[in-house]
């Protein structure tokens, strides 16, 4: 029993009278399930072999031994988490994701992804097409240029030709700044980039080169269109090559989104969430701007970013937390015992991953009542 | 009383009578408690020495503490505060965590926790498992790629060539990212995630040494990169160059912050996804979220902010303020007389404390009706 609590009480704000009529509201009780999409492995996944000792007690291993031993396509991107057990106990209405924590580790350039550009090029006659595949990897402006530069010049008739990365980020003063990529044919060269057109390619490579060339910054003159304003119906005029040309600003992040899919999680919601694209995936829980999350840099010779604005020249990890969660309604009789998540790129693939580019995350649910 | 309370009212909103009819709702009432895991120290724990004087002065225990009472006893990272007297006195319903400050002095690197990995080599046909340890202390990624060579050319003296890298950049080429292991002989190398025989500890502590460095990825341990199939029951390829994923130089990717005390009257209890889950789990601060500000670590590079990606490198402070608290019920005839406090890293060990590596927090309570 409470002390003396019959015998004082503090109400000044009433005994006068001019206590105004208000209601206070406080936050719901909130319980937390801090989730590890590492936590996808578990030690009975594994067992001993000649050359690995498996531990049924340590996750730890597990959490380790996953990306290298277990079937690759349990990939951070897609993740599906049991524990046979139910992963927090309690009756719940109500369930956010309100904090996450992204090691994105998706590369510059991806195999079959944004690998691709298709260019025409002629020296006078009949003009020739021809492709460069770009390796998967990490790039700055200035290694994408000398690459391409170096693919171009193995074609006899581009055997001069420049590639000049932007210059925004280290232009001088009095230097003018350039924001995309210069390309210049020299000895009397021309070409332009293009789609295939006449029913020719595939939608695979259709997709690739399209990836790419907005990777690259590449504008309607780049594709040999003119004028830079396009006031018809669809451009159906053939292309007119160029001797040199100059992009607009690249977008160097191959997805300017993360969307973040749960089936669980949504599945007592009345309305689902969704997105706008034609695809429109269901479930659609929450979405990650990756500019959002300012990101400090070092130098590059470490190989990470300096500066938010050339995020994608290297890995990086961010964090997001919801000011306004997204509160998905939950069902008091049903145990929380799987979760699964999907994190989507901006075209509404699953996020690439393999074992050396591989995105993990770590998340904040939050529970009310 | 109020002073003139009943001689004047500012009404002008509701005497010319076109005031609308609306509640007023506003948050509850608050009390904070703030903590500082050095109140731990008292002054009665001491008593004065021939070294020592003690006074009544907790400023004098609070530095003194380290010194001369236990280190596994009074630990930074596994606190109770206990004063022997209410440490907030009121009647309260909820309680939250609402800010954090970490200062973060565990290494990155220590003995029997991450200090030791596992390679076999080949030369010409006879395989030799080898053990290389890394001494205790905080590495930059140069500075660490000089320790791994040195430590894999005292284990194996069979490569004596043996070079390690830390991430570059490749001119004309994809950035290398990960770590790479050379061998520079015709003796070659592969990655063990562990070896026969090991134990659990030394097992553990080469999975997070692997993490630390990336090699995460299935190609140093002479596995194709993407696995399609099972666990591989045979052991990998050797090779003469090994090249890891994207380094994660931070002990620990989150810090879980756990309390028996303060979770108590919560009916459901916090949780996460781990297998060997523990409850009691109040909140979870993530090593991307808080901005870093800070010198270059390298003398190459003067002044540069260093990127979250490389947290870990050195001491560092992260702080958090929780935009949605965990609100954890009270009960108000209870009095809030102590409180603990355990930090753990992502495996569910505590995390590592010593006088001279001294991880401490300062905390902020908010308590509400």
């Amino acid at each position: 029993m409470d002390v003396g609590a019959d015998s004082f009480r503090f109400n000044l704000d009433l005994q006068n009278g001019l206590a105004q009529d208000v209601v206070t509201a406080r936050e719901p009780k909130t319980y937390c399930l801090h989730m590890d999409s590492l936590d996808r492995y578990l030690p009975s996944e594994f067992q001993t072999t000649a050359t690995f000792t498996n531990f049924p007690n340590s996750q730890t291993v597990s959490k380790t031994a996953g990306p290298v031993l277990l079937n690759s396509r349990q990939s951070g991107t897609d993740v599906q988490i049991t524990n046979r057990r139910s992963l927090i106990t309690g009756y719940f209405s109500r369930v956010a994701m309100t904090e996450l924590q992204l090691q994105f580790r998706v590369p510059t350039v991806i195999t079959g992804y944004n690998d691709l550009i298709t260019f025409n090029y002629n020296t006078g006659g009949a003009g020739t097409a021809a492709s460069i595949t770009i390796p998967q990897g990490y790039y700055t402006y200035a290694s994408m240029a000398a690459y391409l530069q170096t693919q171009f010049r193995l074609i006899p008739a581009l055997a001069a030709m420049t590639v000049t990365p932007p210059n925004v980020l280290d232009a001088g003063p009095l230097a003018s700044v350039i924001t995309g990529f210069t390309f210049t044919c020299n000895g009397g060269a021309s070409m332009f980039f293009f789609y295939a057109g006449g029913g020719s390619g595939n939608q695979r490579s259709q997709e690739q080169v399209g990836r790419a060339y907005r990777m690259l910054g590449l504008n309607r003159a780049c594709l040999g269109f003119t004028p830079e304003f396009f006031e018809g119906g669809q451009q159906s005029a053939a292309a007119v090559p160029w001797a040199t040309v100059v992009g607009a600003a690249p977008f160097w992040l191959p997805t300017d989104y993360v969307d973040i899919v749960s089936q669980a999680l949504t599945n007592y919601k009345t309305a689902k969430d969704t997105n706008s694209s034609l695809i429109a995936p269901q479930g659609l829980i929450a979405r990650v701007n990756l500019s959002e999350c300012p990101v400090n840099g070092v130098s590059s010779t470490s190989g990470v970013p300096i500066s938010p604005a050339i995020l994608g020249f290297g890995p990086f990890t961010f964090y997001k937390k919801w000011d306004n969660p997204n509160w998905n309604q939950w069902s008091p009789n049903q145990g929380i015992d799987q979760i699964d998540i999907k994190l989507l790129d901006m075209w509404g693939n699953t996020l690439f991953w393999t074992p050396t580019y591989a995105t993990e995350w770590a998340a904040t649910l939050t529970l009310t009542e | 009383m109020d002073v003139g309370s009943t001689n004047f009212r500012f009404d002008l909103d509701t005497k010319n009578g076109l005031a609308k009819a609306c509640r007023t709702y506003r948050k509850p009432k608050t009390y904070t408690l703030h903590v500082d895991s050095r109140d731990r120290y008292t002054p009665r724990m001491f008593r004065t020495t021939d070294v020592f004087t003690n006074f009544n002065s907790q400023t004098v225990s609070k530095t003194a503490g380290p010194f001369m009472l236990d280190s596994r006893e009074n630990p930074g990272t596994v606190v109770k505060i206990s004063n022997q007297r209410s440490l907030i006195n009121g009647y309260f319903s909820r309680i939250a965590l609402t800010e954090i400050s970490i200062n973060l002095a565990t290494q990155q690197i220590l003995v029997g926790f991450n200090g030791r990995f596992y390679f076999t080599t080949n030369n010409a046909g006879v395989e030799t498992a080898r053990t290389a340890a890394i001494g205790a202390g905080w590495y930059t990624p140069v500075t660490l790629a000089a320790a791994i060579q040195v430590a894999v050319i005292a284990a194996a003296p069979e490569i004596p060539s043996f070079t390690c890298n830390a991430p570059y950049t490749v001119a004309n080429s994809p950035l290398q990212f990960g770590f790479v292991f050379a061998t520079n002989t015709a003796v070659t190398m592969r990655m063990d995630l562990n070896q026969p025989g090991v134990e659990q500890g030394s097992a553990e502590a080469s999975a997070r040494f692997l993490r630390l460095i990336g090699f995460t990825n299935r190609t140093p341990f002479g596995y194709s990169e993407f696995n399609e199939g099972q666990q591989p029951l045979t052991a990998g390829a050797f090779a003469a160059t090994l090249s890891g994923g994207a380094p994660q130089y931070a002990y620990t990717p989150y810090i879980d912050i756990f309390s028996s005390y303060l979770s108590n009257y919560k009916a459901p209890k916090d949780a996460n996804t781990a297998s060997g889950s523990r409850y009691n789990h109040l909140a979870r601060v993530y090593m991307a979220e808080c901005p870093l500000q800070g010198g270059g670590f390298n003398t190459s590079v003067p002044v540069i902010a260093p990127d979250r990606m490389i947290v870990g490198t050195g001491p560092t402070i992260v702080y958090k303020s929780f935009m949605k608290p965990n609100w954890c019920e009270w009960s108000p005839n209870q009095s809030i007389d102590q409180i603990d406090i355990t930090l753990r890293e992502a495996g569910g060990n505590l995390l590592n404390w010593s006088p001279t590596s001294r991880t401490e927090f300062d905390a902020t309570f908010t308590l509400s009706e």
